[in-house]
């Protein structure tokens, strides 16, 4: 269900499962050794602070989906300790040919073994034909668009028996055939699945600098009281556009606006992502303690 | 156009099969940046599944073919710990590389590497149940497979090859690498194991692999064959996981 209230909730308060300031991180194969070591002997060669300040580690299902290997083990024994964010990036909810079922249950499986406190996926497609193409691509927002990403999500929340978010995509450029602002649609599929929203404010900030528009602007028609919640991550300066590459520290742009959305409504779990050219984690946890900052001032 | 033919088009283009740029985004150039990123991130997932083969080939012509093998050959699947399945044959037959064949060979150890880590896991066959066999019986067992052992069998030195690139600066002034080898892979715990097997012992592991029993599996192999040994060595790697006759 969609919260329309923009009553920020109290910093004890709780949403979707977490503390409503929690902050988390991406687990990622460069830091398993790093987290494998803290699950061994606690506080032994980790970064000072580590639990004190990582309230939820996220990971990307389809790097875990293999039980009994190295990678699965270590996000069961992570599971025990943590909760547990399970970001999915192959469901293609945007798909015109619809939710891979076996890939389905593969995560269904995957979530039935480490029962993570969130699900989600993008609103985005990466497979046609059966084949998958590993990137997060456009969707025009048209009404067809709408009735097949609903489908899906439909899909989706039925199998896995639970509610799923739906984070909010980069994009490089607009589609003509376009009809709905990316707010007005993303609140219209929400209103339609019962999904929640996971709002990624870098997201935000790439797609309305590649489109020539405000990001303040372009969150104005956002169902932004739903997020449950929200994901902030570096992008990449490339020939004037910006690009979504994970692989830098959160801009100061990108924090002002996350400041201003947290203005309207209060603290959501935070996610810090880094994918690429990672950095010790130590550098992540400086960056979500800054998130957990601005959430309690 | 429906989505549907939107989305092929959209694909066909980005993963370098057509150089028709898809239909209707405004900025019509900026579809380039998407076909960039599907290239970039599937030579990537080639590059993590293929370490040792991208070195001996260098970056650029590992991009280069991966970036041909992905027009022909998207995954098939979303985790791209799996992708690459016929990127060994790929390389094979890939233009240049008839000098150097050894890479496809390292190529197909990486792969059997990834499908042993990625196997089911199952318990492993414990020696002691041939305590229950009975001496006449012995000659008729046959084996079932742990899921995730693996046997590759190379007219290369591809062992030796993959071993010295795990150092940071390869040294291959030992290596011959025209000395054939077989390795069997086997994951019975966490990490993925690997044996050198002689030629005869090689050739016994891949008969009873493919079904036959240890009387057949050994029909014409050399007369010095220990066949205790070798049986030995593969119940204590946990190559099987059940015996029936």
């Amino acid at each position: 269900m969609t919260d329309t209230t923009l009553a920020p909730p109290r910093p004890e308060s709780q949403v979707a499962g977490l503390a409503a300031h929690a902050v988390g991180i991406g687990l990622r194969a460069d830091h398993h050794g790093d987290i494998a070591a803290l699950l061994a002997e606690p506080g032994a060669a980790m970064p000072v602070g580590f639990l004190e300040i990582v309230d939820f580690l996220e990971i990307h299902a389809e790097n875990y989906l293999h039980a009994g290997s190295p990678a699965h083990s270590l996000l069961i024994d992570v599971a025990e300790r943590l909760p547990v964010s399970l970001h999915c990036v192959g469901l293609s909810l945007g798909s015109a040919e619809g939710v891979d079922e076996h890939h389905l249950s593969r995560v269904a499986a995957l979530a039935k073994d480490c029962a993570p406190v969130l699900i989600s996926d993008h609103l985005a497609w990466c497979r046609v034909g059966g084949c998958y193409l590993n990137d997060l691509l456009p969707l025009p927002y048209t009404s067809e668009a709408l009735e097949t990403v609903a489908a899906n999500i439909d899909r989706v929340q039925s199998r896995l028996g639970r509610r799923i978010l739906l984070e909010n995509p980069s994009t490089y450029g607009a589609f003509a055939e376009s009809a709905w602002d990316e707010g007005a649609f993303i609140a219209e599929l929400l209103k339609r699945t019962g999904c929640g929203l996971l709002l990624d404010i870098n997201n935000i900030y790439v797609s309305a600098h590649n489109q020539n528009v405000n990001p303040e602007a372009w969150l104005a028609g956002y169902p932004l009281a739903a997020a449950d919640e929200i994901h902030l991550a570096g992008h990449t300066q490339q020939n004037g556009l910006l690009i979504d590459t994970h692989a830098a520290p959160v801009c100061a742009a990108v924090w002002r606006l996350y400041e201003a959305v947290l203005a309207k409504i209060g603290p959501r779990p935070t996610l810090i992502e880094w994918d690429a050219e990672l950095p010790p984690l130590v550098t992540l946890l400086a960056e979500a303690q800054a998130a957990r900052t601005r959430m309690l001032p | 156009m429906s989505l549907s033919a939107h989305q092929a088009r959209f694909a066909a283009y980005v993963s370098g099969q057509s150089e028709t740029p898809p239909l209707g985004l405004l900025e019509g150039a900026r579809a380039q940046i998407y076909r960039n990123n599907v290239r970039l991130s599937l030579t990537a997932a080639l590059a993590a599944n293929f370490p040792v083969t991208r070195v001996l080939v260098g970056e650029m012509y590992f991009g280069q073919a991966a970036r041909q093998f992905l027009r022909i050959h998207l995954p098939t699947r979303p985790d791209m710990a799996c992708y690459g399945e016929a990127f060994p044959a790929f390389l094979a037959s890939a233009p240049g590389i008839a000098d150097y064949l050894y890479v496809p060979e390292v190529a197909r150890l990486e792969r059997a590497m990834i499908e042993a880590l990625l196997a089911d896991p199952a318990e492993t066959l414990d020696p002691a149940a041939f305590a229950a066999v009975p001496p006449d019986a012995f000659a008729h067992l046959r084996f079932s497979a742990h899921p995730s052992t693996r046997l590759v069998q190379s007219v290369y030195a591809i062992g030796d090859l993959w071993q010295a690139h795990q150092h940071p600066v390869p040294d291959l002034t030992a290596i011959e690498i025209n000395a054939p080898q077989s390795l069997a892979l086997v994951r019975p715990q966490a990490t993925v194991e690997w044996r050198l097997l002689a030629a005869a012992d090689a050739r016994f592991l891949c008969a009873l692999l493919s079904g036959a029993s240890i009387a057949e599996a050994v029909e014409r192999l050399p007369d010095d064959f220990d066949l205790t040994q070798a049986l030995l060595g593969h119940l204590r790697a946990g190559v099987f996981t059940r015996l029936y006759s």
